[in-house]
């Protein structure tokens, strides 16, 4: 084949791959590329819900770190994911760990542990708020019970028990779920003669736990936990807006950066402020983003 | 370590299996008995089993509620997203998982990149750009950018395709087949339990997101019914100062069945599509 076809050849070729990738081209200016540099813009303005809007340079950003609001957000942002992510894997390894142990009906203890974490966060969001109410709440109703007394705890306005309460709530998010699948099929790949082996060296439990199972499914919990922490940062609003309200109740313990953001850019108009807290957000993920980028690239992509 | 199996380890295995499963469905059932209830019985008593068991928040829901319009809404979200992240995640992933061409690394980073950007991050932009198209309150700002590829599925088509063995595409070319043709006469037929799954998953999300409605979606007309949980179940008509809890827990009934029939009948590429997009996403 002459040089000249061979050519021709090759960039017929480079133009289909092209031709396949517009969708994403696209999309990646449009939905994402240019959202980026118009938020950076807007930052930088005094912008309203209405649209009047003028430059006002840093302002914005000098404001944000001279607020206590703001800085009590990131500090609960940051504890909020990091406490979720160890709480949710922990349950969902226990959950893969039971389920792993054949028995029968164990169909029905999958769906059971499985289920909540594919309805809508809403709806959890509406059935916790009830059950961890003051009056006529479940929990209340159910300690109460046990205790002999009358328990009348507002679980979820309380400073003392809106964390607990929270973090127990997460535990039926779609993270979990999908956690506690990919952690069943984790403990099925550990080759069974490790353990057989251990048995004959007369192991225990934990012995077997922390010295097998843990270092080979270690890969899987560390990938998980870093994805875990990308989607509680974008998924919190969707459980945390319905559960406690924009204003991060009680006394603003729950609001996380995403809350934040829709209370300044919607109830306070203020859209310009907004976007500054959206750039900070999005650095934040940028930060995880390449943490999970180097630990992936160390474990997961490795097979490629 | 499952092996060696007294029966005291056992039956305590168990009983751990039974309290997890009680925790866990507790929500359900809480809520699935709310819908049964009174107003008045649901804010003084905590009866699982209705005293006095009633269907008015249903009737209220079916009769006197947009009931249907807002489940429209919510299947027009899901068909168009599901259109068109199919075909455009699809179509991306193609030359990424089988061709070799320049920037291809490149663009396969950015697309990893753009997978860990929050989309909460971006929505405000989004909104004010949206809003100068004019496609506020409608299910376009939703929709149309589904029709541009999003980032995770377009990773997941491609770890997808990659499990396909090459030879195919090659015999098909010796065959006379282009590029193009080996997209459509091979990767596409031999992917649809592919197709299948990213459906079944982008279904879930779709149908579950909060989110984005809440922030683009302000009247009735393209109310989904995530917010209408918010608004229109929540206030009924005549008594907009007193939340009422069993037209809520009713309407979320109604919205926890479609997900427990999907994995009751869908369970393999519900559970399966959701273990894989763990392990490779």
């Amino acid at each position: 084949m002459d040089r000249n076809k061979r050519k021709s050849k090759e960039f017929k070729k480079n133009l289909t791959a092209y031709g396949f990738m517009t969708p994403w081209f696209i999309g990646f200016i449009c939905f994402t590329a240019f959202p980026v540099i118009f938020m950076i813009y807007v930052s930088l303005t005094n912008r309203k819900l209405n649209g009047v809007s003028q430059f006002v340079g840093f302002a914005n950003y000098k404001n944000i770190l001279a607020s206590s609001t703001f800085r009590n957000s990131f500090k609960v942002t940051i504890f909020f994911t990091i406490v979720m992510m160890i709480v949710t894997t922990i349950w969902a390894l226990l959950m893969a760990f039971l389920l792993n142990y054949k028995q029968k009906l164990n169909g029905i203890f999958q769906f059971c542990y499985f289920i909540p974490s594919v309805i809508p966060s809403v709806a959890l969001a509406y059935a916790f708020r009830t059950i961890f109410g003051k009056d006529a709440g479940l929990f209340n109703a159910l300690l109460s019970g046990i205790t002999g007394s009358n328990v009348q705890v507002n679980w979820l306005y309380n400073e003392h028990t809106v964390y607990p309460v929270l973090f127990f709530i997460t535990l039926f998010t779609y993270n979990t779920g999908q956690m506690m699948l990919v952690f069943r099929s984790g403990l099925n790949d550990v080759p069974v003669a490790l353990y057989e082996a251990a048995d004959i060296d007369g192991a225990g439990f934990w012995t077997k736990f922390t010295k097998i199972t843990l270092p080979m499914i270690s890969p899987v919990i560390l990938f998980n936990t870093v994805t875990g922490s990308i989607s509680a940062l974008n998924g919190s609003f969707a459980l945390l807006y319905p559960l406690t309200g924009d204003t991060g109740d009680p006394n603003k313990m729950t609001q996380v950066l995403s809350l934040l953001i829709y209370n300044e850019a919607f109830s306070n108009y203020k859209v310009g402020y907004g976007c500054a807290l959206s750039v900070i957000l999005f650095l934040l993920a940028c930060v995880f983003g390449a943490v999970l980028f180097g630990l992936s690239k160390k474990y997961v992509y490795y097979e490629n | 370590m499952y092996k060696q199996s007294g029966t005291a380890k056992k039956v305590l295995i168990t009983i751990i299996k039974i309290i997890v499963a009680v925790i866990m469905f507790s929500p359900i059932i809480w809520i699935i008995s709310g819908g049964f209830k009174t107003l008045t019985e649901f804010t003084t008593t905590t009866s699982i089993i209705p005293e006095n068991p009633t269907t008015d928040a249903y009737s209220y829901i079916f009769k006197y509620s947009n009931f249907f319009k807002y489940f429209r809404n919510t299947v027009l979200l899901i068909l168009g997203t599901g259109v068109g992240t199919l075909l455009s995640s699809s179509l991306v992933a193609y030359p990424l998982a089988r061709m070799d061409f320049p920037g291809k690394n490149v663009f396969f980073a950015l697309i990893i990149a753009t997978m860990m950007v929050p989309g909460i991050a971006l929505i405000v932009p989004q909104y004010i750009m949206f809003g100068k198209l004019g496609w506020l309150d409608t299910l376009l700002p939703m929709i149309v950018p589904a029709f541009f590829a999003y980032p995770y599925n377009v990773f997941l088509f491609r770890q997808f395709f990659r499990s396909i063995p090459k030879e195919l595409d090659e015999a098909a070319i010796v065959d006379g087949c282009t590029p193009v043709g080996v997209f459509f006469k091979v990767l596409a037929p031999l992917s649809k339990p592919t197709y299948a799954t990213i459906a079944i998953l982008s279904s879930v999300f779709w149908w579950n997101e909060l989110t984005q409605p809440v922030f683009y979606i302000n009247s009735d007309k393209w109310r989904t019914l995530t917010i209408a949980l918010m608004t229109s179940f929540m206030y009924i008509k005549g008594n907009a100062f007193v939340i009422n809890w069993p037209t809520i827990m009713a309407a979320s009934t109604l919205m926890i069945i479609p997900p427990m029939l999907l994995y009751l009948f869908g369970s393999g590429y519900l559970v399966e599509g959701i273990k894989t997009s763990g392990l490779k996403g």
